[in-house]
């Protein structure tokens, strides 16, 4: 009996079951739990970005000789440097947001560059054809002959280090992807009716590219450039872990966990908070970056 | 085939050409060379001897084609370091480097195409799904993070393996394991999509309608096709093989490839670094003629010249 009018009772909250998790269901299926985590993150990182100066408890160049190589929180350590010292006694916290925001504005600035210097060129090999054309396909065959660090490498070797030119070389990273990419989505929408009923109304050819060409081929870049972001954190990581990058008393992602490597032993908290600042957001660029392909451009998939 | 090969041939010969030349202009632009060798006091009949010697006091045409003619003969000066010839200092690198990245390369083979062929015959699965996160983490996380995170592991904490140097194969398998797991989650990605792409053909279907076994169809019709793409990125990591472990070996102190152009750059060793240059581009072009010769030999559609 008791089971009867309970089933009985049950079945009128059945039909508003389905309804409610079907919304959620939909809600999660729109913006899965990974790509929230993932912009929650990102959505952190360009706050600490912004905010560096707000946030870091200490200078990040401040000694506090007393304080050496303090541990964490959790591990030994107290409140007052909640990430642990290094061995001169900087704030570990301090110099992790300063590094953050270094490492975001240089691959922000490369990554811009290079979609824009990419899709210059490529318009222009689709606007000019001819001779512009074969040389802009063989600056790209170039670029793709040589894994960029070598050529990073080579530039620094010969011209020495700065951070307008450092970022000035990130930006050249894979411009050719864009390059590619505008060439061709260009060429097809030059074949396509729209380019040409703009061009019949008097359009000039910078508003014809600017105006209907990019916006339609925007996606495309778009996410491209959830590509060329994290390449670019990487590239400069890896250049700045070598010694070669970003220099004191500057200081990236990158050369915290180059400067860390010499205290694995002894103070691994030093490699370990950046390296994790370091996977968590390249991962994160790249979860949205598939999470964009999918919304936006289901030719690349 | 033969006007295929030579197209790609002349395509080569201008990659290579062009790196020459902007090896020559690098190198120009960034200063006098003979003030950037020498030292600022040095006195100034030295410099114009200097400048003599190499062919600077010359005008800058001809400097090119002298440049251009003597990387092609391989003679690319000296080291600034201890006075040998760089093409010399280079090459004895290579067996070090080579390794590594060689064992690297059969394990990210060995790892990264049946986890591809797996994931894309289960879509959709838990298996997939995390070969697939696993395969976004591997190639997202930075060599030296994973390198420095496996010494944490294996060496600082558990002892087992030496956290650099060289001795014997002991030294030598974290560097091939942080190798080989970057490549092995590009190649696993790259497997599943082109064996995905391939199980939506028509074709797949045809073969299932006449009445071949699931296993059959995937090993005979699947497999064959899917291969085609995943060799481009295979040969694109055998173009690496010389470059492709300038950090890890850093991370490691291997003396190979890689550290000589880390320290040749900090050093500014000009000449070994435009050896290395030049010897990495040679590389990436010829074991891309490779490719195209393979892609040739394996997909008949490839064998003619491209208009």
């Amino acid at each position: 009996m008791t089971v009867q009018t309970s089933s009985l009772r049950a079945t009128p909250t059945v039909p508003a079951a389905p309804v409610q998790r079907s919304r959620r269901s939909r809600f999660f299926e729109a913006w899965p739990p990974l790509t929230l985590f993932a912009l929650g993150w990102i959505g952190l990182m360009l706050v600490v970005a912004l905010g560096a100066d707000f946030l870091s408890p200490f200078h990040f160049a401040a000694l506090d000789l007393r304080a050496r190589l303090q541990p964490p929180v959790g591990f030994g350590g107290d409140w007052r440097h909640a990430m642990g010292t290094d061995e001169l006694g900087r704030d570990v916290l301090s110099r992790l947001i300063v590094s953050i925001r270094i490492s975001i504005l240089i691959a922000f600035f490369g990554t811009i560059i290079s979609t824009t210097l990419g899709t210059g060129l490529g318009f222009v090999a689709a606007h000019f054809r001819g001779k512009a054309e074969w040389l802009i396909l063989m600056l790209i065959d170039f670029q793709a002959s040589v894994p960029f660090l070598i050529v990073a490498l080579a530039v620094l070797a010969f011209f020495g280090n700065s951070l307008v030119l450092f970022v000035g070389l990130m930006g050249l990273n894979s411009w050719e992807r864009y390059a590619r990419i505008a060439r061709g989505l260009t060429i097809s929408a030059n074949e396509q009716g729209y380019a040409g009923a703009i061009r019949q109304l008097g359009a000039s050819s910078w508003r014809v590219y600017g105006l209907h060409v990019l916006p339609n081929i925007a996606s495309t870049l778009i996410v491209s450039m959830t590509i060329t972001f994290p390449e670019t954190i990487l590239l400069e990581s890896g250049l700045s872990f070598l010694g070669l990058g970003v220099q004191p008393p500057l200081s990236s992602l990158g050369n915290m966990v180059g400067y860390g490597r010499e205290y694995i032993t002894r103070a691994s908290w030093i490699l370990l908070f950046p390296s994790v600042v370091i996977i968590l957001t390249t991962l994160s660029i790249s979860i949205i970056g598939d999470w964009l392909r999918d919304r936006l451009d289901p030719t690349l998939r | 085939m033969i006007g295929f090969l030579a197209h790609r041939l002349l395509r080569a010969l201008l990659t290579i050409f062009l790196v020459v030349t902007f090896a020559f202009f690098v190198l120009r632009l960034s200063g006098d060379p003979a003030l950037l060798i020498m030292s600022v006091d040095a006195p100034p009949e030295a410099v114009a001897a200097f400048r003599k010697a190499w062919g600077l006091d010359q005008p800058i045409w001809m400097q090119y084609g002298a440049f251009v003619v003597h990387a092609l003969t391989g003679e690319l000066g000296n080291s600034m370091r201890d006075g040998r010839p760089a093409i010399q200092l280079v090459l004895e690198k290579v067996p070090a480097t080579l390794a590594l990245t060689v064992p690297a390369l059969v394990l990210k083979i060995a790892i990264g195409v049946p986890a591809g062929i797996y994931a894309a015959l289960r879509r959709n699965s838990f298996a997939d799904r995390l070969t697939m996160l696993l395969s976004v983490a591997g190639f997202t996380m930075p060599s030296f993070v994973l390198a420095l995170l496996l010494v944490l592991v294996f060496s600082v904490q558990l002892g087992w393996l030496p956290s650099s140097g060289i001795g014997g194969v002991v030294n030598m398998i974290l560097p091939i394991i942080t190798l080989g797991a970057a490549g092995a989650a590009i190649l696993a990605r790259f497997t599943r999509s082109a064996m995905l792409e391939v199980l939506g053909q028509p074709y797949i279907r045809a073969a299932q309608a006449k009445g071949l076994s699931w296993r059959r169809v995937v090993t005979e019709h699947a497999l064959p096709n899917a291969a085609i793409p995943t060799t481009t990125i295979i040969g694109f990591m055998i173009g690496t093989l010389i470059a492709g472990a300038v950090v890890v070996e850093s991370v490691f102190a291997w003396p190979g490839i890689g550290r000589l152009l880390v320290v040749s750059v900090a050093s500014r060793d000009l000449a070994v670094v435009q050896t290395i240059l030049l010897l990495v581009a040679a590389t990436m072009v010829v074991s891309n003629i490779v490719v195209d010769v393979v892609y040739g030999w394996i997909d008949p559609r490839m064998r003619t010249a491209p208009k």
